[in-house]
């Protein structure tokens, strides 16, 4: 996922690049950042100890 | 709102720090894409192996890096709209609050007594707490600039081989870095969905046989 994440970007860069139309730009920017706060959720695999509760 | 997206009167031409934004644009991109290549000299240079959390980090930053190249972008082409700052720095903004959100993590998973944390530390803190650091940094410097933006910002900016080289430059480094960061975590991931929590080898060339 890691590497798709990264090919997303390169992407995003691409169509910066090439001045396609933002809604573009901010689709892929947005799908890519969904899917890194989707890995961060997947490797938080304990509490956040919000509670502060060590 | 609308004002922000006219034409330019003589009286913006004139704003003695009218281009600040398009400059400060352009050291925001290289800047979070430099703090990669520190992740990627470390990585490299002193061999260790990112950890997953690392690399979150790292997508985050380039994330960043890409609100303010779109605004580098616009730039090029000569008119850069309040729209475009706003769109570009709302990008920056959203993906440094997120790394921030990340690199808080991983130095909570390392705050109690006798944790020595993960990796070496550079100039006396870990990375992950470097990266804390200029996240925040990061959402008081998109503030400021923001705030100051009516002083700041100019629609037109002049399309002259030093504008059009400069965020040339900019766009390259970005691009590159992102390519090398491609390949680097393909090689480390190998064909996985995700990396170990410890990551120990490149298991791709495990994979394959080679070592």
């Amino acid at each position: 996922m890691d590497t798709l994440i990264f090919g997303g970007l390169f992407a995003a860069l691409v169509v910066l690049y090439q001045g396609r139309p933002r809604k573009i730009l901010l689709a892929v920017w947005w799908v890519v950042l969904c899917a890194t706060i989707a890995l961060l959720a997947h490797h938080i695999t304990s509490s956040l100890k919000l509670g502060l509760s060590y | 709102m609308a004002a922000t997206t006219t034409a330019p009167t003589a009286a913006d031409s004139t704003r003695p720090l009218g281009r600040l934004q398009f400059w400060f644009a352009c050291f925001f991109a290289v800047g979070w894409t430099g703090v990669v290549c520190g992740g990627l000299g470390v990585q490299f240079i002193s061999w260790d192996y990112p950890c997953p959390l690392c690399m979150v980090q790292r997508m985050f930053m380039l994330l960043a890096a890409l609100g303010a190249a779109w605004i580098v972008r616009r730039g090029m082409t000569g008119t850069v709209t309040g729209r475009d700052y706003m769109m570009g720095w709302g990008m920056a903004l959203v993906a440094v609050m997120a790394g921030g959100f990340a690199s808080w993590r991983q130095t909570m998973l390392h705050i109690l007594p006798g944790d020595k944390g993960y990796g070496n530390p550079v100039l006396g803190l870990h990375m992950y707490v470097w990266a804390w650091i200029l996240f925040m940094a990061s959402v008081v410097a998109v503030g400021v600039v923001l705030t100051f933006a009516h002083l700041t910002s100019d629609t037109e900016l002049p399309v002259t081989p030093l504008y059009r080289r400069a965020g040339l430059a900019v766009l390259g480094f970005v691009g590159l870095v992102i390519a090398v960061n491609l390949v680097a975590v393909f090689l480390l991931e190998g064909f996985h969905w995700f990396l170990p929590d410890d990551p120990i080898r490149y298991q791709f060339f495990h994979d394959i046989g080679v070592t």
